[in-house]
């Protein structure tokens, strides 16, 4: 069987962890000796197929499935300095036409660990801090490449992000722009990407006797995807998805919920549309 | 592409003035007789100053009885955290600021509730703290008070004094309230 059949996206596993974000729940800690983990448990799914920006007749309801597990953690030298772990487990299902035959693929395990080193400057004043980070990423060919989805794509990809974010006791801004330049894969290549987080968030409720407290945001995620190589289904193309967020944190720890759905999707080649991702994750701080 | 990028450059600047309206409490700091209120700069939410808070959990000159039974209380809309003093036991400056400082924030101002007494000498006046070691130099006369009085005071420690603060020597202050008391 053509190896380019058998290999294919890692799109939706590479938005799941979106270089963007940093754990934990981009928060904390900003104190020297301080290290945090936390758990994120991300389900993607799309059941439309999309060629620039129409949606085609899906009569054989092909679609995927992508539930990756994150595993995340932090250790912060000094406010100014971090490092950060991602380990994603990944459990993975495809429908999709080949040689007018419907055929399914799974792909399963750890996926690509992600190395970052966010390097911030804090602005603290009366009544609002901000910061502005910059972040260096590699992504390590850690993921396995044998399934018929294949979970990683056996190449060493480098990632930089810029972020800016803003606090004060009411409201919380998050916003990052990042690129992900993707090396030479076994069997296939992935494109490179570019792209544009932001979390826009009102801290509804704070209870400062207990430490306890609510955010509630707003997400918005925009990709620009370049075409790859010899990919059964090539992510290329643009999208815009938004979806709201909430976050409960209680002295040490954090909850959060997250929803997103795609809201402009122009695609290279035809592919699934229509992502919706649910996520939920748990942080602890020490 | 460009319009990504673009939207990186305009959405932060469109919606950071709505947060700029920061709603900081500006009540003046009301410290307590055995309190020490530590004012800093960028605390605006309570689990980000988690690693604050136990930086000056650990200052040695706290009374470990009340530390113990309130913790250390923080309010972020003012940015201050309340600690409770040992006034027995000196007070190390220094290891505030880096307390503040490895908590990934700023030092803006100290205050305090202070008990002693009065001494003047060649036109600068001082408080002589009753229980503890330290003295405090105040910015200008008090009104109606005279040399040797016994007072009780609430003072302001700005970050510039806290920083040129040295053990032995006065530390400039700003007097808030003094008022004489009977001995």
């Amino acid at each position: 069987m053509n190896r380019s059949y058998i290999f294919g996206s890692l799109w939706l596993a590479a938005a799941a962890g979106a270089l963007g974000h940093q754990p934990v729940m981009d928060m904390a800690p900003r104190w020297a000796g301080g290290y945090g983990v936390q758990l994120f448990q991300v389900h993607s799914i799309a059941d439309d197929l999309r060629h620039s920006e129409l949606t085609l007749p899906n009569p054989h309801r092909l679609g995927s499935r992508v539930d990756t597990t994150w595993l995340e953690g932090v250790y912060t030298f000094q406010r100014e300095f971090r490092i950060t772990a991602k380990v994603p487990y990944v459990d993975k299902s495809r429908q999709w036409l080949q040689d007018g035959k419907v055929i399914r693929q799974d792909g399963h395990g750890l996926g690509d660990i992600i190395i970052g080193a966010p390097i911030k400057k804090y602005v603290n004043k009366k009544g609002y801090t901000y910061n502005l980070s910059l972040t260096p990423n590699l992504r390590l060919p850690t993921g396995s490449t044998g399934d018929d989805w294949a979970v990683g794509d056996g190449s060493w990809d480098a990632g930089l992000s810029l972020s800016y974010s803003f606090e004060t006791p009411k409201w919380y801004h998050l916003y990052d722009l990042y690129y992900w330049k993707n090396g030479s894969g076994r069997n296939f290549d992935q494109g490179d990407e570019l792209g544009f987080d932001a979390n826009i968030g009102w801290h509804a409720w704070h209870d400062g006797d207990n430490g306890r407290g609510l955010f509630l945001m707003l997400d918005i995620a925009a990709r620009h995807i370049e075409p790859g190589k010899n990919q059964l289904i090539d992510p290329a193309g643009d999208t815009i998805a938004v979806g709201p967020v909430a976050m409960y944190y209680h002295e040490d720890w954090m909850l959060k919920f997250e929803y997103r759905q795609t809201v402009y999707d122009k695609a290279k080649s035809t592919r699934f549309g229509d992502h919706r991702r649910f996520a939920v994750g748990f942080g602890l701080t020490f | 592409m460009k319009k990504l990028i673009l939207l990186f450059v305009v959405l932060p600047f469109m919606t950071s003035p709505l947060a700029a309206v920061a709603d900081e409490l500006d009540t003046p700091a009301v410290a307590k007789p055995g309190e020490m209120i530590v004012e800093v700069n960028g605390v605006v939410c309570s689990i980000c100053a988690k690693g604050l808070k136990k930086n000056l959990a650990k200052l040695d000159f706290q009374s470990p009885v009340l530390t113990e039974k309130s913790g250390v209380k923080i309010d972020i809309r003012s940015g201050r955290l309340v600690i409770h003093r040992d006034p027995a036991k000196p007070i190390d400056f220094g290891a505030i600021r880096t307390a503040v400082k490895r908590g990934g924030y700023d030092l803006e101002k100290l205050y305090l509730h202070l008990t002693g007494s009065l001494e003047e000498a060649n036109g600068q006046w001082v408080l002589a703290e009753k229980a503890g070691r330290h003295k405090f130099a105040l910015a200008k006369a008090p009104a109606g008070l005279a040399d040797g009085n016994a007072v009780t005071a609430r003072v302001v420690i700005n970050a510039k004094s806290v920083a040129k603060a040295k053990p032995g020597a006065a530390v400039a202050v700003e007097v808030d309230e003094i008022s004489g008391t009977n001995q």
